[in-house]
């Protein structure tokens, strides 16, 4: 149930920022929903989650536009898992965890795809910084605090039912 | 079971096969659904301007066809002379077809965006795409239902190329600091002729373009710190902005022989 249910709004994510969410650019810039969505259910879930849903959301995009599978796949299954070891420290309504999470979790994918680009002989890390990677930055974290609403929303449904289900048996 | 034959039977990744078949049709239907929405306001916008612009289409047309009565005798001059040189081996017409975008890379680094036919309409890897009879790229990965293409401007994409005027060849890459300008920068020997305003075309060295695909025109050269190569930014004539349809030509036959 639990699978289904994140797998799916994993998959809707991915299909809207593919389409419609290309309109939603500023600047040629767009937010960072898979760092948002790996983020949340890492620290609301735990490590082991975190850790998946960071490898099937990588997966995705590197089997849809990576010329080597495993690059997005291997970053944000770390992201997952780190976020995921601070699970213990997470209160539910304190939204400062979440923020900062999402700020290191953001930079830490564009050093990632910025590796890319040093073995590639572009040095340019003046013009990453200033055009890239902080509008990125700026943008996903004025937008976490609505995913994670949302993340919550639902882990909080999957929960209650799961513990209905518990109960009854 | 079944999905493992046909995997076998038509060489298709698994994983990614899955993937792409629960992805398709909601990329498909929600970009079928944003394109008409936007197109039905325009209609209205657009009436007057279609009014007036008619009538002085009308008048181009009646002197178009004069002119393409003319071009057509050169078309038969030139085939004849064509056949007597026997160049038409290496200008060949490739197999083609249209196809949609119906999806673009959601990140900010690269450039590469999903059309909607795979596989099954007979696209392949390599294959080359155009958009306004001009290059945009190649198709990076083909899925059984969509493909993924790289285009030009991308950072990882390189294409040998040359200017038509003076046939010096270089390499046309992406680059990051351009891309948002859709403009695409090229590599060239210092002592090659190139002005800004030249047309410049894939060259004859290319193994995965076939020769003389339009690129674009350069807008400005500059030489290069160290003194050796200069660099030509180019203008490509497709619009990556607003890509819409695109042509795939295929060009797995003419690797086959």
């Amino acid at each position: 149930m639990r699978a289904i249910v994140i797998g799916s709004l994993m998959t809707l994510t991915y299909v809207l920022q593919v389409t419609i969410f290309q309109h939603i650019r500023i600047g040629g810039i767009s937010p960072n929903f898979l760092v948002m969505i790996v983020v949340s259910f890492a620290l609301l879930r735990g490590s082991k989650e975190g850790a998946l849903i960071g490898l099937f959301g990588g997966l995705l995009y590197d089997i849809n536009f990576s010329l080597t599978i495993g690059s997005a796949m291997f970053s944000y299954t770390t992201l997952g898992y780190v976020c995921g070891k601070l699970h213990p420290y997470c209160y539910r309504e304190n939204f400062i965890l979440p923020f900062a999470c999402t700020v290191v979790g953001s930079l830490y994918i564009s050093v990632m795809n910025l590796l890319g680009y040093i073995l590639r002989g572009k040095l340019a890390f003046g013009f990453f910084l200033r055009s890239i990677i902080i509008p990125e930055l700026i943008y996903t974290i004025t937008l976490t605090l609505i995913v994670y609403q949302i993340a919550y929303g639902v882990n909080y449904r999957l929960e209650s039912n799961e513990r209905r289900f518990r109960t009854m048996f | 079971m079944v999905l493992t034959f046909i995997g076998r039977r038509y060489d298709i990744a698994l994983i990614s096969a899955v993937a792409d078949i629960i992805t398709y049709p909601f990329q498909k239907v929600i970009t079928l659904v944003t394109r008409s929405v936007s197109g039905g306001l325009q209609h209205f916008q657009d009436m007057q301007t279609l009014i007036d612009s008619n009538e002085v289409l009308a008048n181009e047309n009646a002197q178009l066809s004069y002119e393409n009565a003319i071009l057509a005798q050169f078309k038969t001059e030139n085939e004849q002379l064509k056949s007597l040189l026997e160049l038409d081996q290496r200008y060949k017409e490739y197999p083609s077809s249209g196809a949609n975008v119906i999806g673009k890379d959601p990140g900010n680094w690269y450039q590469s965006f999903i059309i909607d036919k795979g596989i099954i309409n007979g696209i392949a890897k390599n294959d080359i795409v155009l958009a306004n009879g001009a290059l945009v790229g190649y198709i990076s990965e083909a899925d059984p239902l969509s493909s993924t293409v790289l285009s030009i401007i991308d950072d990882r994409s390189y294409a040998s190329v040359q200017v038509v005027r003076s046939s010096d060849v270089g390499i046309l890459s992406g680059d990051i600091e351009l891309t948002s300008a859709g403009v695409a920068i090229m590599e060239v020997n210092i002592n090659a002729d190139i002005v800004a305003g030249d047309q410049i075309i894939t060259s004859y060295l290319s193994d995965r373009y076939p020769p003389g695909i339009q690129v674009g025109e350069v807008q400005e050269v500059v030489v290069g710190d160290n003194g050796l190569v200069q660099y030509a930014y180019v203008d490509p004539i497709a619009d990556f902005q607003n890509l819409q349809h695109v042509l795939i030509i295929s060009t797995t036959e003419q690797v086959e022989q």
